[in-house]
């Protein structure tokens, strides 16, 4: 980008607005000189979560994940399927993201956005690959003639930067979330899974003892991004943010504190050792806030369908 | 959704301009149709759109010789004709009007009335909703 004029940083009568929008370096610039950003946070510190687990009562798992206002929704639906072959004792888990046309300025009808296929590269990387984040095995109705499959929709609806990190938590606490009903066989010898209120009328007969309940997850990952921009640190960017930084880095960790990612894709700038550790140090305390949210809003949720059985 | 919004938007205002409305049902509990046209229509007001009239919309279904207004995703499951009515409150203008059934002239006029009436309720919930948005933006934010 060409240097800026000077005539503009002397005037004050420009609007912040236009500036912004004209000069958007010079805008940051001003800011970070000051050591905050233009939403006040400091340089790192992430943005306020809010985390609405059940937020969706006609599936059967569901959380509304909202960090600063990046908004991701994930659904959890869950059907009997035949298992495969090759694995008989083996659900599965299918995962399918979306971007709501209104989530970015950036969207143009016809054309997918860039960045779905990155994020749903990464949260399979994150969640199918490897096979022990959730535990398939832990879908398994009757070995070699039952399993349940779970379809994993993403429907991002408010793209404000950090994306991945927000479609993370909501899957967590989207899975975490999930009932999984009890199974019965009928009398050709189908699975059937048994409605919350015809469980009487069945007369419990035929229903399977040890069909699951929820979903066994192994490893958690959850995420942070941070982005270079001249030389400073900044933690979970928002859209304008990204846009600006010469480059980012996401860090995927496990509940141990493991990392399981960190993705740089490529950028102006190369990031040295020192900066991924402070990323993955950042990433770690991100995650101890971000599970003890998790569990407040699962608690939360549990209490309020636990009355409706 | 088109129909219902088209009218109440000054497009010769905007000669070059494509407004691109999207919509998202996130939980289907009924009634889905005439709450997006509500919703569309508040996000045109709020986008700043020059409007002749904000677009209410209801859904009315007759079940047993009642009318039930707002039917939940059961209701709709279970009734015999459904009536979708969207106005424009101030020139009292309908700007799309959907019947399925059979409706006996009575019921019609009654099932409009009712229909009616509630959009001037709703429409009244989109102002006071679109008034509290201005206040907030212009108070300072915390």
């Amino acid at each position: 980008m060409a240097a800026p004029s000077t005539t503009a940083t002397a005037s004050d009568d420009i609007d912040a607005e236009a500036f912004k929008r004209l000069y958007p370096e010079q805008y940051y610039d001003r800011f970070l000189s000051e050591g905050v950003r233009p939403d006040g946070r400091p340089l790192g510190r992430a943005r306020a979560v809010t985390i609405g687990a059940g937020a969706i009562t006609s599936v059967d798992g569901s959380a509304l994940v909202k960090v600063g206002r990046t908004t991701v929704l994930a659904g959890v639906r869950l059907e009997i399927i035949r298992p495969d072959e090759m694995s008989p004792s083996l659900g599965q888990l299918a995962l399918s993201v979306e971007l709501a046309p209104f989530s970015s300025q950036e969207y143009r009808p016809g054309r997918p956005p860039d960045h779905v296929s990155v994020i749903t590269q990464h949260l399979t990387t994150a969640l199918l690959s490897g096979g022990d984040a959730v535990e398939l095995t832990s879908l398994c109705i009757a070995q070699g003639k039952a399993a349940w499959r779970a379809s994993l929709d993403l429907y991002v609806l408010d793209a404000d930067g950090c994306v991945l990190d927000a479609a993370l938590l909501a899957v967590l606490a989207a899975l975490r979330n999930t009932r999984i009903p009890p199974v019965r066989t009928t009398r050709e010898g189908h699975y059937v899974a048994v409605g919350g209120g015809r469980a009487g009328d069945a007369g419990g007969e035929g229903i399977i003892e040890s069909s699951p309940m929820a979903m066994q997850l192994g490893r958690c990952p959850l995420g942070l991004t941070c982005c270079l921009y001249r030389g400073h640190l900044l933690v979970d960017p928002t859209a304008d943010e990204e846009r600006l930084a010469e480059c980012c880095v996401s860090v995927v960790l496990d509940q141990h504190g493991r990392l399981q990612g960190v993705y740089k894709l490529g950028g102006k700038v190369l990031a040295d050792a020192g900066t991924l550790v402070k990323c993955t140090e950042a990433a770690r305390l991100r995650y101890r806030e971000l599970s003890g949210l998790m569990e407040l809003s699962l608690g939360q949720a549990a209490k309020g369908t636990g009355g409706n059985g | 959704m088109q129909q219902a919004l088209e009218p109440s938007v000054q497009l010769d205002k905007f000669p070059k301009a494509v407004f691109d409305v999207s919509a998202m049902v996130l939980e289907a509990g009924g009634s889905d149709l005439p709450i997006l046209i509500t919703a569309a229509s508040v996000a045109l007001a709020d986008a700043g759109v020059e409007l002749y009239d904000l677009v209410p919309a209801v859904q009315l279904s007759k079940q047993a010789g009642q009318l039930l207004l707002d039917p939940s995703l059961e209701e709709s499951g279970a009734e015999e004709g459904s009536l979708l009515v969207s106005l424009m409150p101030e020139p009292n203008e309908v700007t799309s009007l959907t019947v399925r059934g059979l409706w006996a002239d009575s019921e019609m006029r009654d099932g409009l009335e009712l229909a009616l009436g509630a959009c001037g309720q709703l429409k009244a919930a989109m102002r006071e909703a679109l008034l509290a948005a201005v206040e907030g933006e212009e108070n300072p934010e915390k």
